[in-house]
């Protein structure tokens, strides 16, 4: 007999909308009839890896996929803990940054609670707040960036989160020092304010803050970062959270262990030691790349929100999901920003100089159809 | 009897005409208090008389029927519920046991009279193999006053937002008054039902107000099923500015539509020039009825998510169509064809048929495969022409393998395919029209 799923599966997950990722590249160039396909959509870093990550994954033993991993990733907490002068307990490192927004909305908020965040900003903090039956209050962009003060007004007697991606993707804006350290003052340790840096080390502004360096001010603060964007280890799923150790250490409960694989942990630990500019020569390229990006756009009368970060925004003028399809035709994947509510803009990925012409001439190909 | 919930009622006995007083005085209390106007509740039960006695003699006898009454706000729907291991699911084919030659088997054309009564009929398969046939009638209204509407002034500048009642219903009366479209449903002209079917939360509206509280424009919209919503609108009232006003109204119902169920958004009764060049032109819904020759609304579709691309059924003579509308509309299908290669059916296929009176509309659709598909279609378009319901359209789910067995029955008996809803159903929906043959 049949589970009757009405009655075992809670509202709030039966009225969830699962999100469907993309299908893997061979089978959407079957079915888009492509032969070559360009993925600028997620973000991702074209070099790869930094070298010494690349001869990790390389050289990694096959006998040892027998062996279960640190299941707290032992060495890499305590690299990342050298890294930012912290303590090792400081740290929680997970299967992908999406993991531990898992584990800090489980270890603070049950069903009734509510988070915080921006309604047009990464969709997982609030998905997993939905899906865990708990209320997430979306407070609207100024100016394409958080509105601090919107948030602030918006706190109640249930919120126990507030979340800031800093930068903003997709918007690439950023609080400066001065106002993260105002935000963090006004609420004054009463919530948990998470500050997700996932494209922390894209941004050379000078006023931009290293929220790690503030969770000594902070104990309320717990700063996200992750080593799929920079560190180019997507696919092997590893981020981490860092914050005060008692905060941490409640964060730890609600944590998988063993959810991290042996070779992404020592991936991480070669990629943070890198010593071969890894992180100077993306950020050579993303300059480089959005200059020529921005002119192209320029000349054709796009509108772009260029922010931090390796993407940049582009103003349509029509569907975006249309342009989804109609560049996938040309072997080229954006990322359509309907589901960002930014509707007719896309999203593009700094890539290689090869792509991104590829893309502005697939661009203009479709614009004219 | 129980109360399920404060909006529902409910009743569970046997289908056996012996109980069929107690249907009748459940359903006209029920409908009485829920709120319907005489006329409306005595008509309501007449055909849940019908469907009741019906379901007794033919459909499923000594089967357990349960019966809700729903207070939808501004309509009431009265649904039976029965198991498909009924006896006689044939008879569920509003074409079954009709002899309109015969006056004596009149009192067996549950179906097709019940559908007289009320504003909409439907049969669905629900879950745990069950079966569920509706009747919904809607609550009278008096019409607005257009008179007394001003247009707004232009606006310098304006917000977003949800309105509450009394402005619903001044936007309806707006649209009603400024629109000068002829293509609009009638509940437009009924201001009253309109805050009602907000209120319900089954429609949903936007409108945006200048600094004056004026109302400028604004969007209505529901669900049209699980997937896809339909939307009314945007309207902007102000005589100049009017296009940021809509675009800005368009866009907020997309956002509020973002990382929801929702995949696509239809927009049937007039989407705004300068806005079609957002969305996709998918075709056109072609009306014809006595006093119009012939009345075509042109279709468009906002796709809200990224298309993962995925497989659909044909028949190979839909092939050539499928190609070309699929490259039209740059969605990424495997097209795959069906055949019957002689495995089995059951004898009797049947399709459920939804009737919308405001258009003199009929929409088929298959519930079960039969060998007797082409007769079946034959059957309906006859029955559905001798009610005077010249617009009949079928709909297929090219994501469900034997729905594209039954396209050489629509398509010999003058069906032809006329556009496309892209992720309506288990996939893609193809909606047929039937055109009579030329005398």
């Amino acid at each position: 007999m049949r589970p009757d799923l009405d009655l075992l599966v809670p509202s709030y997950v039966r009225e969830f909308e699962p999100y469907i990722p993309s299908k893997p590249d061979p089978e959407l160039m079957k079915l888009y009839g492509c032969s070559k396909l360009f993925r600028l959509n997620n973000n991702e870093n074209p070099f790869g890896p930094p070298p010494a990550a690349q001869e990790i994954i390389r050289k990694f033993p096959p006998p040892q996929a027998a062996v279960y991993p640190s299941g707290d990733s032992y060495y890499l907490r305590h690299v990342v803990a050298a890294f930012h002068a912290l303590d090792p307990d400081q740290i929680l490192v997970g299967n992908g940054a999406n993991e531990v927004i898992t584990f800090v909305i489980k270890a603070f908020c049950q069903e009734g609670d509510n988070i915080i965040t921006a309604d047009k900003t990464f969709a997982v903090y609030e998905w997993v707040a939905t899906f865990s039956g708990v209320g997430a209050k979306l407070i609207p962009l100024r100016d394409y960036g958080f509105d601090d003060q919107g948030m602030l007004q918006a706190i109640d007697e249930h919120t126990k989160i507030l979340f800031v991606c800093n930068p903003n993707n997709p918007t690439g804006t950023y609080w400066s020092t001065e106002r993260l350290r105002a935000f963090l003052d006004a609420v004054d340790g009463r919530q948990i304010v998470v500050v997700d840096e996932a494209y922390f080390e894209f941004v050379e502004q000078d006023d931009f803050p290293n929220g790690i360096a503030l969770i000594k001010d902070y104990p309320n603060l717990v700063v996200f970062r992750t080593f799929s964007k920079m560190y180019g280890i997507a696919g092997l799923r590893i981020g981490y959270l860092a914050g005060d150790r008692q905060v941490v250490d409640t964060i730890r409960r609600t944590c998988v262990v063993y959810s991290v694989n042996t070779v992404a942990q020592e991936a991480a630990v070669a990629a943070l030691q890198d010593n071969t500019g890894h992180v100077g020569r993306t950020r050579a390229l993303v300059r480089e790349v959005k200059a020529f990006l921005t002119a192209e756009l320029a000349k054709m009368k796009l509108p772009v929100i260029n922010g931090e970060g390796n993407f940049l925004i582009i103003k349509l003028p029509g569907s975006d999901t249309l342009a989804y399809r109609k560049l996938m035709r040309e072997g080229i994947m954006i990322r359509s920003m309907t589901g960002f509510r930014f509707p007719n803009h896309i999203r593009i990925t700094v890539s290689h100089m090869e792509a991104m012409e590829a893309f502005v001439t697939a661009l203009k190909k479709t614009m004219a159809q | 009897m129980e109360q399920t919930d404060e909006k529902t009622l409910s009743l569970k006995l046997t289908a056996g005409v012996e109980f069929l007083p107690v249907v009748i005085s459940f359903v006209e209390k029920t409908a009485e208090i829920l709120g319907l106007a005489k006329n409306e509740y005595l008509q309501l039960t007449l055909a849940a008389e019908e469907i009741f006695s019906y379901l007794a003699r033919s459909v499923c006898p000594g089967s357990v029927v349960s019966i809700q009454c729903f207070n939808g706000i501004y309509f009431t729907k009265v649904s039976f519920q029965f198991p498909v291991a009924a006896f006689h699911l044939g008879g569920l084919n509003i074409t079954s046991t009709v002899s309109p030659e015969n006056e004596s088997n009149l009192d067996e054309m549950g179906l097709v009279i019940a559908a007289r009564f009320v504003d909409k009929l439907a049969i669905t398969k629900k879950k745990h193999n069950e079966v569920e046939l509706t009747i919904i009638k809607e609550k009278a209204y008096p019409p607005g006053i257009a008179a007394t509407v001003k247009r707004p002034f232009a606006a310098e500048s304006f917000i977003i937002e949800r309105p509450d009642g009394e402005t619903v219903k001044l936007f309806a009366m707006m649209i009603d008054t400024y629109s000068g479209d002829s293509l609009l449903p009638a509940f437009f002209k009924y201001p009253g039902k309109v805050a009602d079917m907000v209120f319900s939360g089954d429609y949903q509206a936007l409108t945006a107000m200048n600094q004056r509280r004026e109302i400028c424009g604004g969007i209505l919209f529901h669900h049209r099923n699980e997937k896809i919503i339909e939307s009314y609108g945007p309207f902007v009232f102000t005589e100049e500015g009017g296009q940021e006003i809509g675009v800005a109204l368009w866009e907020a119902c997309l956002n509020s539509l973002a990382r929801t169920k929702t995949i696509g958004v239809v927009s049937i009764y007039g989407l705004p020039e300068w806005l079609q060049k957002d969305s996709e032109d998918l075709g056109y819904f072609e009306y014809s009825d006595e006093t119009i020759a012939s009345m075509k609304m042109p279709v468009f579709y906002r796709l809200l998510h990224e298309d993962p691309g995925g497989v659909v059924w044909t028949d190979e003579s839909l092939l050539d169509y499928l190609r070309k509308e699929y490259d039209r509309l740059f969605l990424a299908r495997d097209i795959r064809i069906v055949a019957n290669l002689g495995e089995h059916h059951g004898d009797a296929s049947i399709f459920s048929t939804e009737f919308l009176k405001d258009y003199a509309q009929a929409m088929l659709r298959p519930l079960w495969p039969g060998r007797d598909a082409e007769k079946n279609v034959h059957r309906h378009i006859q029955t559905l022409l001798e009610e005077n319901i010249s617009n009949i359209f079928f709909e297929i789910d090219s994501g469900i393998p034997w729905h594209a067995e039954l396209i050489p029955a629509l398509v010999g008996n003058g069906f032809t395919p006329s556009m496309i809803i892209p992720f309506a159903g288990e996939s893609d929906l193809i909606i047929f029209r039937y055109h009579a043959p030329r005398s």
